[in-house]
């Protein structure tokens, strides 16, 4: 396991100038938006809390959002350049297991996630998009890392069992429908009536079905069938 | 004492069934692979090498079913192939770090000086290394995890006459240090060169597995005119071929035909594959 992260990184160290144009990129989005969002009480048309706190994050901090689905291209690259070099065919021939392999990609997208959501929400704080306290924070924290690991687990899915070519195309789809999921999570009114009426309650609802369940079993359906895949 | 045990490996695709292939190879021995594209030998070594199944038949290394083999026992396999297996942009100093952390009997000295000794630069990058560079690469990776068994894919195609040479001498060290090597190409001529068993597969089945020695000794080789060809006894001819210059080749069992007939060559292992493919039966 340890081997393959060193390798993961010194890929990553590789593309380092890539990730940091796109890092400042998100962060010069961030600032115009935080400067013209944030305020939910200007939005027309308010329905319930968890509505006004998503289009909140929306459009007060849409950094922290793409930082989000961000690591889902760094993990394709990682799998295009280990498919374009052989990488796996030799670590499986060496020894290493299929399911260590799945679990240095999980590996990789969680110290990912810690890092761009880390940054952003830094970011978002200082700007003053969003409000400073422990509830915002496990709304913030939980819809963007529910995102994240959800849509990510379904990137090693694609990428494990049909290749990375098909992953580009299905990852940016998964990245709408998963940005997406917790919006219709939102306006489901018995939900939003009856049982989270507080965004941080949505916040850690979000991250625990959407981010962990989901994922969990995501992932475990691709071990399953990632053993049997023949290199 | 068999290393490497195939027994009624059968394996079935869509458009190619690997058919009942079965074959031994002794400690020390170094196998030549021989079989045109698609004939199944990749399939064939990836089974060996753990990274394909099958559907019957039993694969053991070392007398250990290949798929219970533990991480230390797969250490002692080394399946090289023609390229690289590491992304372009790594130093060679770098793959150290990370082969230090996937090998347990991985030797940080042995490595750096094969680099030194195959004339590598540990501060050079994967993509900049030539095709015969990286297949150097891949021997000394090999011998810096103490791999005992090398199975290696196709490693000279594609490099040329010194490159290939140069390859195929470190391997005769390898052997001649213990190792067992089972090396598919359809390169023939580098095959006969250092083998000491040939296995022929073709469309999926082993039509040959025997010493090279043995083989030369099994067949003889003629190129005849087209009157002497209609005079033999067609029961002794196992496979002929009609040439563009009108003559026509053929194999027979050793001293089977009379002494007197003209046309007979020195036995040639690509000569002998092609006829063995492209030609017909009588």
């Amino acid at each position: 396991m340890k081997g393959l992260l060193i390798k993961e990184f010194m890929n990553l160290k590789t593309s380092f100038f890539i990730i940091l144009i796109y890092v400042i990129l998100i962060f010069c989005l961030t600032i115009p938006s935080s400067i013209a969002g944030g305020d939910v009480t200007t939005n027309p048309d308010p329905i319930t809390p968890i509505e006004e706190g998503l289009i909140a994050f929306g459009s007060a901090a849409p950094g922290l959002f793409i930082a989000a689905f961000y690591p889902n291209t760094v993990l394709n690259s990682s799998y295009q350049l280990d498919e374009k070099s052989n990488w796996t065919p030799f670590i499986i021939s060496v020894g290493v297991r299929k399911s260590t392999i799945i679990s240095s990609k999980v590996a990789l997208s969680l110290i990912l996630d810690v890092i761009f959501i880390g940054v952003f929400l830094i970011a978002s704080f200082v700007l003053g998009s969003i409000p400073f306290t422990l509830s915002s924070v496990i709304f913030y924290v939980g819809v963007s890392l529910g995102c994240a690991l959800f849509s990510q687990a379904l990137t090693i899915m694609i990428c494990s069992l049909w290749g990375s070519n098909k992953a580009i195309v299905l990852s940016i789809f998964l990245s709408f429908l998963t940005t997406a999921l917790p919006l219709v999570f939102a306006l489901i009114p018995f939900f939003v009536e009856s049982l989270f009426n507080y965004l941080w309650v949505f916040g850690l609802i979000d991250l625990f079905v959407f981010g962990i369940l989901l994922s969990i079993i995501v992932l475990v359906i691709t071990n399953h069938f990632y053993k049997k895949r023949d290199f | 004492m068999s290393v490497i045990e195939i027994k009624n490996v059968t394996k079935k695709y869509k458009k190619f069934t690997l058919n009942n292939v079965s074959f031994n190879i002794e400690e020390g021995e170094i196998c030549g692979f021989i079989g045109e594209n698609g004939a199944g030998k990749s399939t064939t070594l990836k089974i060996l090498a753990g990274i394909s199944s099958f559907d019957e038949g039993e694969v053991k290394i070392k007398n250990q079913f290949v798929d219970k083999l533990s991480k230390l026992e797969r250490e002692d396999i080394s399946f090289i192939l023609d390229e690289l297996n590491f992304p372009e942009n790594l130093k060679l100093k770098n793959i150290e770090l990370i082969l230090r952390n996937i090998f347990t009997n991985w030797e940080k000295d042995t490595y750096y000086s094969l680099l030194k000794e195959y004339g590598l630069d540990q501060d050079k990058k994967c993509k900049e290394l030539s095709k015969g560079m990286k297949v150097k690469l891949n021997i000394a990776i090999s011998l810096s995890h103490k791999a005992k068994i090398f199975i290696l894919d196709e490693p000279t195609n594609g490099l040329d006459p010194v490159a290939r040479d140069e390859i195929l001498d470190k391997l005769i060290q390898i052997a001649n240090n213990g190792g067992t090597i089972l090396i598919s190409s359809h390169l023939v001529e580098d095959l006969e060169r250092i083998s000491s068993r040939i296995i022929f597969i073709h469309q999926g089945n082993i039509i040959i597995n025997e010493k090279k020695d043995a083989l030369i000794n099994s067949y003889d080789l003629y190129d005849v005119k087209k009157e002497v060809f209609d005079i033999l006894d067609k029961n002794k001819v196992i496979k002929y071929k009609e040439n563009i210059d009108g003559t026509i080749s053929i194999i027979t069992k050793k001293d089977s035909l009379p002494d007197d007939i003209e046309g007979k060559i020195a036995f040639d292992l690509t000569k002998f594959m092609i006829l063995f493919i492209r030609g017909n039966n009588l």
